[in-house]
């Protein structure tokens, strides 16, 4: 029996051996087989790997990109600068899963205010009342590198900012919002393992928010300097239309005084000799009665006599009134010194110039008065701001024909300002160039000389106001007065 | 899952545990059809889940210890697989760097659609890398134990951790991978 099953135990190991072999060599085979198979696909993998690869790459671009237009679009559509920032730091918390966002805004590290976005409200919300520092925190940052990098958490040496990060990654980007002013923008998260495609995303998303920014800002500037050069070409404008008006005001004087000069002398004699020729007539006269008895009688002699009298009358009424007018030009062209200056209520000034001029205002107009009762005192001449006021109020009450409204108004700010405006006929644009020149007038021959707002420009400038006119044909005019505070 | 696994557990088994171990697993399946499988071939993940937790039974030990111990075993076959890759890595980090195209490429080859599983990294720092990987295997031990063999390849030491992981309930596998 035994032998028997030693037998059959040999025979089966032998079996065993034998069919381990056949194992053995069927692997080898299926191993060339596979591997025979294996380079066919490989050959085949070959051909469409690039075709594969495009397709991926397409793809991740397509991702890549969608993000990017979205963010470019909101930057340009966003109105302030806050809100494109709030928009970049929404999109890569959102492409980072929701991941914690953190801003640091500041000039000077040590002081710097510290923001933690709201995602679902889209807001920068301030994590701390006062502000923190920053300088730790800073010290391993690349300055202005617009590149996603890893932060090394450096624990407590941050500061109580360190409580607020919960993961155990930290990546972080600075740049440069302000001349001066810097952001670090620190975003905390479980981890950064993404694919090479999303970081390369949130680095250009970083670049292209940051040239946008430094574009606004260049923009900004430039429309500020626009406006800076436009308010001073206005101001240009402005000054050298007065410049202008000043030049030919003063040359205007200049002439004035001449003539005034020349004409004072022969008005002195000739008024002097009119005296004189006055008491020859007379004279004459007493004679002529004398002798009347002996004179044989002559109709064109006693006319004479009679005449005489009105023509010397009438001379004399003209040469007064030529007389006026020198003074008057006089005024106008005299600059005098401003030593009688004291202080002066304009309230006053214009409640007994209404008085003086309501005898030749009353017919046609009623005055109104609107006073600030608490405006300063100017420095100045009261007679010489009654003569404009009363001017002004007289002249009004010409430009209108029946129910007129004349208002007087005052009030200050840094300066002290009297305005008298009318409902009457209004100025054109030429009568109101010409306004303040001598012997201009739109009155009709005879009825004014033409001085008036010439002598009321001369006294202005001289207490070193400003006169402005606002009118409009057919609606009115406004004189505004402007005077500096005692 | 790409046929070139299955023959690598069999061969790792065999070596390590006599072929009969591996015809025992087989015989225990309900899912594997034969014990015999081609390494061009892709079958149902299902069916190496199945052989992996018996084989961690009958050999009584942990299924994650299996799977690093295999992934370890695994590696020069695929790295062999994937020789070209390879000669343009010098060290662990680089080859993680390379790792999609070395793994995918096998399983790409048979079909151009079929799913491959997602590892991601991010270098920290010269020492550091976190790698995420997703899979719906959730064979996370098996990376484990691939990162393992690669670090053997290159003559390296690494220290792994599993910083978070499908099975404990976190979102994703995240692998810390420090070199000493």
């Amino acid at each position: 029996m035994s032998i028997k099953s030693d037998d059959q135990v040999a025979k089966l190991t032998r079996h065993v051996k034998l069919l381990e072999q056949a194992l053995l060599d069927e692997r080898e085979a299926k191993k060339a087989l596979e591997q025979k198979l294996d380079d066919t696909e490989q050959h085949k993998f070959e051909s469409y790997k690039e075709l594969i690869s495009a397709l991926k790459q397409a793809n991740n671009r397509q991702v890549q990109l969608k993000v990017l237009s979205t963010l470019a679009h909101h930057q340009a559509i966003s109105t302030s600068t806050i809100e494109m920032l709030t928009t970049f730091l929404v999109e890569t918390s959102q492409l980072l899963e929701g991941a914690a966002v953190f801003l640091f805004d500041y000039k000077n590290p040590e002081r710097a205010v510290c923001y933690h976005l709201n995602a679902t409200a889209s807001k920068l919300e301030r994590l701390f009342h006062g502000r923190i520092d920053i300088t730790n925190l800073l010290g391993d940052i690349e300055e202005d590198d617009s590149h996603w990098r890893h932060l090394q958490s450096a624990g407590n040496e941050w500061g109580k900012i360190t409580k607020h990060f919960t993961n155990n990654y930290l990546i972080s980007f600075s740049y440069q919002r302000l001349k001066k002013r810097k952001n670090l923008v620190i975003i905390d998260l479980p981890h950064y393992c993404y694919s090479k495609d999303v970081k390369q995303t949130l680095d250009t998303a970083a670049q292209q928010f940051v040239s946008t920014l430094q574009k606004r800002s260049t923009e900004e500037k430039l429309a500020r300097n626009f406006h800076q050069l436009e308010r001073t070409v206005k101001k240009l404008k402005n000054t050298q239309k007065q410049l202008v008006h000043s030049e030919k005001m003063a040359s205007i004087g200049q002439l004035a005084a001449g003539i005034a000069h020349e004409v004072n002398n022969p008005i002195g004699y000739v008024k002097s000799n009119l005296s004189v020729l006055g008491e020859y007539v007379e004279i004459f006269n007493k004679a002529l009665n004398e002798a009347a008895d002996h004179i044989p009688a002559d109709d064109e002699l006693s006319f004479a006599q009679e005449d005489i009298g009105e023509l010397m009358a009438s001379c004399h009424e003209g040469i007064e009134r030529v007389a006026d007018i020198v003074s008057g030009l006089n005024s106008f062209s005299r600059k005098d010194d401003e030593a009688k200056f004291s202080a002066v209520n304009l309230n006053h000034v214009a409640e007994e110039s209404i008085k003086i001029a309501w005898n030749q205002v009353k017919y046609n107009s009623e005055v109104v008065t609107d006073f600030d009762e608490d405006i300063p005192a100017i420095d100045g001449h009261k007679g010489e701001l009654q003569q404009v006021l009363i001017n002004l109020i007289v002249n009004a009450s010409h430009a209108i024909e029946e129910n007129g409204l004349i208002t007087i108004k005052t009030w200050s700010d840094d300066k002290v300002h009297i305005s008298v405006s009318d409902n009457g006929s209004g100025m054109d644009e030429n009568t109101k160039n010409k306004l303040f020149e001598p012997f201009f007038t739109t009155k009709p021959e005879g009825t004014g000389t033409g001085l008036g707002l010439s002598i009321s420009y001369a006294i202005i400038e001289k207490h070193s106001g400003d006169i402005a006119i606002e009118s409009t044909v057919g609606e009115g005019t406004r004189f505004i007065l402007s005077f500096p505070r005692k | 899952m790409k046929g070139v696994i299955f023959c690598g557990y069999r061969d790792y088994v065999e070596q390590a545990h006599g072929i009969v171990t591996w015809l025992e697993i087989i015989d225990r399946s309900e899912l594997a059809e034969s014990s015999s499988f081609i390494a061009t071939d892709l079958y149902d993940d299902k069916i190496l889940v199945e052989l992996l937790t018996i084989g961690a039974e009958l050999l009584d030990t942990e299924l994650s210890e299996l799977l690093r111990s295999f992934g370890v075993f695994l590696f020069p076959t695929l790295a062999g697989a994937a020789s070209h890759h390879m000669d343009a890595c010098d060290n662990v980090f680089d080859f993680l760097d390379h790792v999609e195209n070395v793994i995918h490429i096998e399983v790409k080859k048979s079909d151009p659609t079929a799913y491959t599983p997602s590892l991601i990294l991010d270098k920290v720092d010269d020492q550091t890398l976190l790698l995420k990987y997703t899979s719906h295997r959730q064979v996370c031990f098996l990376a484990e134990g691939l990162i393992y063999g690669a670090a053997n390849h290159f003559n390296e030491d690494v220290a792994l951790e599993h910083v978070s992981c499908t099975h404990r309930g976190d979102k994703n596998c995240l692998l810390k991978v420090t070199t000493k």
